[in-house]
């Protein structure tokens, strides 16, 4: 009963934060939602050793990207194309500042799912390429060449809208 | 401002311009439970599964379930690394702290970096690329760069493999008998995305294919490459090598350990109760890892009680313990860091960290090396 209790106080104080990250990792609200239940649902089972450790926010993070990344190799499994909501809003006109937010976003919901984990843990977590590879599950080298691939595909897409169809350029 | 100023801003931004619906708690607790029961029911049908193949074949797989790990607040633990006994200095290759590997024969000159020691062999990797330690030189294997993980050993330090190259077409399956010092592969690789699990005692190299989320096999003794077959349903990343297959953690069922035969089957699959930084002793019949926050040593088979290693309260292990023989193990300890759960490694100054030996039928540990012996190594040295 304690045990229960602790994890509903952890879900309450960890439920906004969690949303937000599913909200940037899946690109989709509705998947966002899919994708808290699903995290907290493992979390509750794997509780008694979630509640020793020192960071039990890593190991749930762990545990969201492990169904992200299982929820997409799934749908790729049977031939299906994950798809996220479409974004809210296309490219922004030529007066605009080209690295708005409202133009990056969009662009990294474009990335493949691997990708934008890895950015969103980046520079929205703040995680160490180290701790991408433990949350991925996966070696540093491989955060290293995602990152860099992610980085790669977001600065090309900012090329593309600063070289609006019909330019000369 | 760069895109790297711009994507924290705006990833907050869109975040926060989210409000999150109510948590619906009881729907979560119950989807919980629902996950756990069908978890024990797994389990059961899995060791149910083993007990059938167990009599079925002439030799013994037990599941390893045993929970008999002393609580760490009966356990006599040091509070600090400077409570603990001096001991030697480790017996197998090390830095002292003076431009120098030592215990490799004569002193070699080299700065401190990256050393991997299994069995009776260590791999020193450094800028110039992968050496050898032996007889007091350094022999270097390869210069180019492995592609994203770290050389793998064999256990029993016979055998080395890893992936070089980047790029699609470019990557290139690297190996070496380093009994006879030859290198016995060269092979193109499918994909560099990925990295080498390990090596079993047959010479066989298990590639983690991250793009497919497969698992390649590669025969260094006859050069064949096979795609491993037979793995459980919802089996993910691989966890470690053991003398002759490997474990897979499997959602909803745990780490699954298994053998695989000469044409890629994943066979004799058991559950077992280790997983995080499992490392087998140089002759297999021990295995330390990680269980609750700190280490243990137990047998593979699970049948005898695990011994937690005592390691001082304040600080934290850098990596996971590298055999030293086979009744110790040694541990890079940072007395810096906060006790953390150690599916992580900490980079910090090799400099300032300790080297503890562990013996591993009581769990005591002594100072190998006190700071000072990682010259300007900012990362961990002893894998």
């Amino acid at each position: 009963m304690r045990d229960l209790q602790e994890f509903e106080q952890y879900v309450m104080a960890r439920w906004t934060a969690f949303h937000r990250l599913a909200l940037l990792l899946t690109a989709s609200e509705s998947a966002s939602q899919d994708l808290v239940q699903v995290t907290l649902e493992k979390a509750y089972v794997a509780w008694p050793k979630i509640s020793t450790m020192a960071s039990p926010d890593a190991y749930v993070r762990r545990i969201m990207v492990n169904a992200l990344v299982s929820t997409h190799r799934l749908a790729r499994n049977r031939h299906e194309i994950a798809s996220a909501d479409p974004p809210e809003r296309g490219a922004p006109s030529r007066d605009e500042e080209v690295l708005d937010h409202e133009l990056l976003w969009p662009l990294v919901c474009a990335l493949p799912t691997r990708q934008r984990a890895v950015i969103v843990l980046r520079y929205y977590e703040d995680l160490s390429e180290r701790e991408i590879a433990d949350a991925l599950g996966c070696a540093v080298g491989t955060v290293k060449s995602t990152a860099h691939d992610a980085m790669t595909a977001l600065r090309r897409g900012i090329t593309a809208v600063r070289v609006p169809e019909g330019s000369d350029r | 401002m760069s895109l790297d100023q711009h994507l924290p801003e705006t990833l907050r931004r869109t975040a926060e311009e989210h409000s999150a619906p109510f948590p619906d708690l009881p729907s979560i607790v119950e989807g919980g439970r629902r996950r756990k029961r069908r978890r024990d029911l797994r389990r059961v049908s899995v060791v149910a599964a083993c007990i059938a193949v167990v009599a079925a074949v002439p030799f013994v797989v037990r599941p390893f379930v045993t929970d008999s790990t002393a609580p760490t607040d009966q356990l006599d633990l040091p509070r600090r690394v400077e409570d603990l006994p001096a001991g030697a200095v480790p017996a197998i290759p090390y830095c002292p702290g003076d431009r120098t590997i030592r215990g490799a024969g004569d002193p070699i000159e080299a700065a401190c970096d990256i050393l991997i020691h299994r069995g009776s062999t260590t791999l020193f990797l450094d800028r110039h690329g992968v050496n050898v330690l032996k007889d007091g030189q350094l022999t270097l294997l390869d210069s180019r760069d492995w592609s994203s993980w770290l050389p793998a050993l064999s256990h029993d330090g016979r055998w080395a493999a890893w992936v070089t190259g980047a790029g699609p077409g470019k990557a290139v399956l690297l190996g070496f008998d380093l009994k006879t010092g030859e290198q016995v592969a060269e092979e193109p690789w499918p994909t560099p995305e990925g990295f080498v699990q390990g090596i079993d005692d047959l010479g066989r190299v298990y590639f983690q294919d991250y793009a497919r989320e497969d698992m390649l096999m590669h025969d260094l003794r006859t050069g064949d490459t096979l795609d491993v077959t037979g793995m459980p349903e919802h089996a993910g990343r691989s966890k470690y090598v053991t003398n002759d297959g490997f474990a897979v953690y499997v959602d909803g069922v745990g780490v699954v350990r298994g053998s695989v035969t000469a044409d890629g089957q994943f066979t004799q699959q058991h559950v077992v109760d280790y997983e995080w930084g499992t490392q087998f002793s140089p002759d297999r019949s021990l295995v330390s890892y990680e269980r609750d926050g700190r280490f243990v040593v137990g047998a593979p088979s699970g049948d005898a009680p695990v011994v937690p290693l005592k390691l001082p309260t304040e600080g934290s292990p850098v990596w996971f313990p590298v055999w030293e023989g086979p009744e110790t193990v040694l541990v890079q300890f940072d007395p810096f860091s906060a006790p953390r759960p150690l599916g992580n490694g900490l980079d910090v100054p090799a400099r300032r960290t300790w080297l503890l030996r562990c013996e591993v039928t009581e769990g005591s540990c002594e100072v190998a090396l006190a700071p000072g012996w990682g010259d300007r190594a900012a990362w961990i040295v002893h894998r």
